[in-house]
């Protein structure tokens, strides 16, 4: 039974000849790295081609990234816009939602977009400073609350758009948001709105989502008059209709009193 | 022991006690829709005494001035006098918040009530003759109800209010021929005017007011010489009215209407924020928020004006704005044919006879659905005053709902109008075929030998 055992002795050899080989390859392959335009490339070719184009020109009713760069890549892809979650046609606005790529995708498709448009747009920084609150409201009002309303919290911007509430927004978001204009939105250049202005209106926006400014009890949402309407209606009148319907006929006294 | 003498040195020197026992004995007949009207005076009451508190803290001037104090993000920018007055009312002045709040909502739930007050006069026809008079009457202190509330709302000088001014100004100028003078007369020159604020402030504080209280007292009066009318009922007659007496009856059912409605009135601006002027920040020409609409009994009118068709008229070198139609002319007419209503019936049936027992709605379909259209008509304006408020939240196209209304003012009234007939005539056959005058609440059915169902009624109240 020699050869059994010698038989034997070879096949452990060669199994661990093989798990050798498949450890040294995992290795090997466990090297490999991926250089951050080589994975925007990737990450670009997954999410974003099949509508954007490899060229990314766009097509009939998608819109050419040629003029947006870093601030429209970072804008679409962490405030969860992009990539849309129904692709309808027709063009209907993208809402945000959860982003479902990373902060370091997120960077990697910024790089990818940045070196093969014509026109990159970076992402602004944003400072924010109490200083500016006052200065900041002004220009919100002159600016933005047309749209967005008074208190940020989101008002039709109609045929189907909305200017969405800001209360989720961050500084970030709200410069870029001011920079590439998204959806019917206008974009601001700074020469409209300096990169000073934009970290006061950024303070007043956060402000009005970090300090809510409900004196005086519930705000209703910032509804207005229209809500103030309803329940002066329904709780006031409707309790003093309760009130006299279970006061008003109850006693029913049955004095007569002849007219004059 | 004190009342006594309090009561007979008056006695002695007025001879006071033949009509104070006349007045505690009057009296009052029992059913809770008489007393809506009573909400109204209470409403009106709180008015008086919220309003009072806030002139003391009131700016009526215009002219800037810079803002120092606990709300931050207006620190050190420079405001209208009135916005800051109001601002600082709100937030520095003990229960400034409180009473403001208070004040704007007894104003909905004053001009709210008055409207339901309305609808009973009118449904149960207790405005025909002898009482066309104070039916007239009281639809202009509906009149001067809105103009009091819409020149409060727009006292602040708020950015929301101050965007109201505007469209009134324009609706002002819309008037044919007189349009631009007309505008200037009350505004006190081309808009945004300097003399705006206080002109309102004369209006809203002293003129409105105290026409308003006049108003009050003869509308009254005319109900205590006329006597209340009645629903017709088992020893009710034209020539008497069943009830309770002032005292002690009735008298202490109405305090306890008053203290529910200032109760009410303090639980709604204790926990429920009104126009938060700080929000909208203050009026400046070039800024409006969205969305916006004014306090609700302006907004059917503000849904008009959303709604009335795009279409200018040029006659005799004059242009007749869009504005025109449903900002003056619509209202122009609706409130004429209010004013005049008692005498428009009057043609219409006929009839000149005194009447001092009611109707129950049903008795006079054609009344009924008339007064259905005529609500219908004014909540489908009203609801388009939000139309874009309801585009947001149910996420439609502004502009399809704007359609949709349209179609909703033209449509809607003459159909809830017919349905609410048709029901009217079904009532009055139903009613007029049972015995008696009360009122069906019970019906018994019976199976009968065949397998079919008899219906035998019974009547709450024995005739």
């Amino acid at each position: 039974m020699k050869n059994a055992r010698a038989r034997g002795r070879l096949k452990r050899a060669a199994r661990l000849v093989a798990a050798t080989c498949f450890a040294l390859f995992c290795v090997w392959v466990s090297t490999f790295t991926v250089d951050a335009a080589d994975e925007g490339a990737i990450l670009y070719g997954v999410h974003c081609s099949s509508c954007h184009g490899t060229d990314l020109k766009g097509s009939a009713n998608v819109p050419s990234l040629q003029h947006a760069g870093g601030a429209s890549v970072d804008f679409y892809l962490t405030t969860g816009r992009m990539p849309l979650a129904d692709i309808e046609p027709g063009g209907t606005q993208a809402y945000h939602s959860r982003p479902i790529l990373d902060t370091h995708q997120i960077a990697a498709l910024e790089a990818y977009v940045d070196a093969n448009v014509e026109h990159a747009l970076p992402i602004p920084k944003v400072r924010l400073d109490s200083s500016q609150l006052s200065r900041g409201r002004q220009l919100f009002e002159n600016n933005c609350e047309a749209c967005h309303g008074a208190a940020a919290e989101g008002a039709t911007a109609g045929y189907q758009w909305t200017a969405l509430s800001l209360s989720a927004a961050t500084p970030t978001q709200i410069g870029e948001a001011i920079r590439i204009g998204p959806g019917v939105m206008p974009r601001f250049t700074s020469a409209q709105l300096s990169d000073n202005d934009i970290g006061a209106v950024a303070t007043y926006v956060r402000y009005l989502a970090t300090e809510p400014q409900t004196y005086g009890g519930t705000v209703m949402d910032y509804l207005g008059p229209a809500a103030e309407g309803a329940v002066g209606g329904l709780i006031g009148v409707g309790f003093l209709f309760w009130v006299v319907y279970f006061t008003g006929t109850k006693a029913d006294g049955r004095r007569v009193h002849e007219r004059d | 022991m004190i009342v006594r003498r309090i009561v007979s040195y008056l006695d002695d020197r007025l001879g006071s006690s033949a009509f104070i026992k006349a007045a505690l004995c009057k009296v009052f007949p029992d059913h809770w829709a008489f007393m809506l009207g009573e909400i109204c005076v209470y409403a009106f009451i709180a008015l008086l005494i919220t309003g009072t508190y806030i002139a003391f803290f009131f700016n009526d001037s215009a002219a800037p001035v810079v803002y120092h104090g606990p709300y931050a993000s207006l620190d050190g920018r420079s405001l209208p006098a009135s916005y800051a007055s109001v601002l600082n009312f709100s937030f520095n002045t003990r229960l400034g918040l409180l009473i403001r709040q208070m004040h704007h909502w007894a104003a909905l739930v004053f001009v709210g009530a008055i409207l339901f007050h309305m609808m009973r006069i009118f449904f149960t026809g207790a405005f025909r003759k002898p009482r066309e008079m104070n039916w007239t009457l009281g639809v202009l202190l509906f009149l001067l109800a809105m103009a009091e509330g819409f020149c409060g709302y727009s006292l602040p000088g708020d950015s929301l209010s101050g965007a109201g001014l505007r469209i009134a100004y324009s609706v002002a100028e819309s008037m044919p021929f007189v349009g631009t003078w007309l505008a200037f007369f009350i505004f006190g020159g081309p808009f945004p005017a300097a003399d705006t604020t206080q002109r309102l402030t004369i209006l809203h504080v002293w003129i409105v007011p105290i026409v308003i209280i006049g108003a009050i007292s003869l509308h009254i009066g005319m109900v205590w010489r006329q006597h209340h009318t009645q629903f017709a009922g088992p020893r009710r007659t034209e020539g008497n009215v069943v009830g309770s007496t002032l005292w002690p009856g009735y008298a202490l059912k109405s305090l306890a209407l008053m203290s529910a409605t200032f109760a009410v009135l303090a639980f709604l601006g204790g926990f429920f924020t009104i126009n938060p002027i700080w929000i909208y920040g203050p009026y400046e020409g070039w800024n409006i928020a969205s969305p916006a609409q004014p306090d609700w009994y302006v907004g059917w009118l503000d849904g008009a004006l959303r709604l009335g068709p795009a279409f200018a008229l040029h006659v005799f070198g004059h242009t007749v704005s869009p504005l025109f139609w449903s900002g003056i002319l619509m209202p122009g007419l609706l409130f004429t044919a209010l004013l005049a209503w008692p005498e428009i019936e009057r043609a219409i049936t006929r009839d000149n006879r005194q009447h001092n027992l009611d109707d129950m709605p049903y008795e006079k379909p054609w009344r009924l659905g008339l007064g259905i259209a005529v609500i219908t008509f004014g909540t489908v304006l009203g609801f388009a005053a939000s139309d874009d408020i309801q585009a947001k939240l149910f996420h439609v196209d502004v502009e399809h709902l704007m359609v949709f209304y349209r179609f909703m003012a033209v449509l809607a009234p003459p159909l809830f109008g017919a349905i609410a007939v048709r029901i009217g005539f079904e009532l009055r056959a139903r009613f007029e075929s049972a015995p008696g005058q009360g009122q069906v609440r019970r019906a018994t059915l019976r199976r009968n030998a065949e397998g079919g169902f008899d219906e035998e009624r019974k009547s709450t109240r024995p005739a």
